[in-house]
């Protein structure tokens, strides 16, 4: 567990949120079955989202250079500024972090909630001295569209991170027959399964951590990812 | 540090190397690499690529099923189908293997971008989980091809523990402006030195505030991870 003080140093600007595990493309799906993912519904609420009390709206004419005039704001100028220049947009966030000494705070674009033309810039910023208002922004891919946020939408994700202990850490292939696993007969597993989703159903084998015979396989770190806050401010 | 096994399976493999700071964007606009806290975060992870261009173009399609609406143009055999509309997976033939107390994370590569196209963010129980990995992208433009050069990386993976993050509370706390550190004196500051000197001051990535005073340490400067490939 982490130590993460966030300072509302301009009021009200970015609103910080715990992510929930909704997704508007989620909720589109047919039968909303895309939450049936295990993997991808415990990312979504992975990390504190900022957001924005308002819409905003901006589009960019196409050119990089260092001129901020290329993007244009047209919703929401209070939040955003176009200085950064470089088909970029950044976000007066209104926020300033504070972590102990080994804790990084990664910025990261929001899992898996995805906006056609503009991306998240993923950074490391060391909180544990810097004490500026937390510089977020996003790349623009698409020239000559209007990218709309709507208001409460989350700009970016917030994950405290211990870079200390990813150091140096070591990846090695192995060839597949010095791997221990558990004999599971996958024409057999995967027929189970799919006689499950003929029914219109989900196996859940991963979620639950067994196999196709209700044989534990082993177990999760965690299946709900809880990220709180409290709000002192106006205290 | 942590350890990562990877058991190779049959098919097309993919490419495994940790992820370099260079981009492409970055390459055409050097300046960028200045950006401390993105060239730091560019190396975050392990970053997954194919050796061939894959081309694809999706047709709009959101439904469930087999039908992703996608038709590959090039690198077929790098593709899979089967999450429905609009999602293309690419199965690495690769089974990660991590300790109990460790989970894989799988999100976007930092600062790699490819307008419509974005992978998905997952974490896998990878101290369990036997089945190949496949990264998994979603298209978020229709009608147009998209094309994933060969060697570009379409997903990092790093090892992550869920427990140390498990339960983290922030706490709010209300501040003057004009109490942060790097406030408007240090952006000021940041603007004359850039407007002066014509290169960027560095004060952060040097752990010094605009006085070149020691402010603080950097918990690495510089991210290192390794693969073994034992072939």
């Amino acid at each position: 567990m982490y130590n993460v003080t966030a300072y509302k140093v301009r009021e009200g600007y970015g609103e910080l949120k715990p992510l929930t595990v909704n997704r508007q493309w989620m909720d589109d799906t047919y039968d909303a079955h895309a939450y049936k993912c295990f993997p991808v519904g415990l990312t979504n609420q992975m990390g504190w989202g900022i957001c924005f009390p308002e819409d905003i709206k901006f589009i960019w004419d196409g050119i990089s250079d260092w001129s901020p005039d290329h993007v244009k704001v047209l919703e929401g100028d209070k939040y955003v500024s176009t200085g950064r220049a470089n088909a970029t947009i950044s976000f007066n966030t209104g926020l300033a972090f504070k972590t102990d000494e080994q804790t990084t705070l990664l910025q990261m674009p929001v899992p898996n909630n995805f906006i056609d033309g503009a991306q998240a810039f993923t950074t490391l910023i060391s909180t544990s001295f810097f004490k500026g208002e937390l510089p977020v922004a996003w790349r623009i891919t698409r020239a000559n569209e209007e990218i709309i946020i709507k208001a409460g939408t989350p700009i970016i994700s917030l994950v405290p991170i211990d870079l200390s202990s990813l150091q140096d850490s070591m990846l090695e292939i192995r060839p597949l027959r010095e791997m221990e696993r558990p004999k599971i007969d996958m024409s057999d597993y995967s027929m189970t399964v799919y006689n499950i989703n003929r029914e219109g159903k989900f196996a859940n084998f991963y979620r639950n951590a067994e196999d196709h015979h209700g044989n534990k396989l082993g177990s999760h770190q965690i299946k709900t990812l809880k990220m709180n806050m409290v709000d002192n401010s106006n205290v | 540090m942590y350890n990562i096994d990877a058991y190779l399976t049959s098919g097309p493999k993919a490419i495994i190397t940790p992820l370099s700071v260079s981009r492409d964007w970055m390459e055409e606009n050097k300046w960028a690499f200045n950006c401390f806290p993105v060239a730091l975060v560019n190396k975050l992870g392990f970053g997954i690529a194919f050796d061939k261009d894959i081309s694809f173009i999706w047709n709009g399609n959101t439904n469930p099923g087999p039908d992703a609406g996608i038709k590959v143009i090039e690198g077929e055999e790098n593709c899979y189908f089967g999450r429905g509309g609009g999602v293309i997976g690419f199965p690495t033939n690769l089974i990660f293997h991590t300790d109990q107390d460790v989970s894989l994370l799988t999100f976007p590569v930092p600062n790699s971008f490819i307008d419509g196209f974005q992978a998905f963010s997952s974490i896998l129980t990878t101290s369990f989980y036997t089945g190949a990995f496949h990264a998994v992208g979603k298209v978020t433009r229709a009608n147009e091809i998209i094309t994933i050069k060969a060697g570009t990386p379409v997903v990092s993976v790093i090892p992550i523990s869920l427990s140390s993050l498990q339960g983290t509370t922030v706490t709010i706390k209300k501040s003057q402006y004009s109490d942060i550190k790097h406030g408007e004196d240090y952006v000021n500051a940041l603007t004359a030195y850039g407007d002066q000197h014509k290169r960027p001051a560095m004060w952060f990535q040097k752990e010094v505030d605009h006085n070149d005073i020691k402010i603080g340490s950097h918990e690495v400067s510089n991210i290192k991870l390794f693969v073994n490939d034992e072939k």
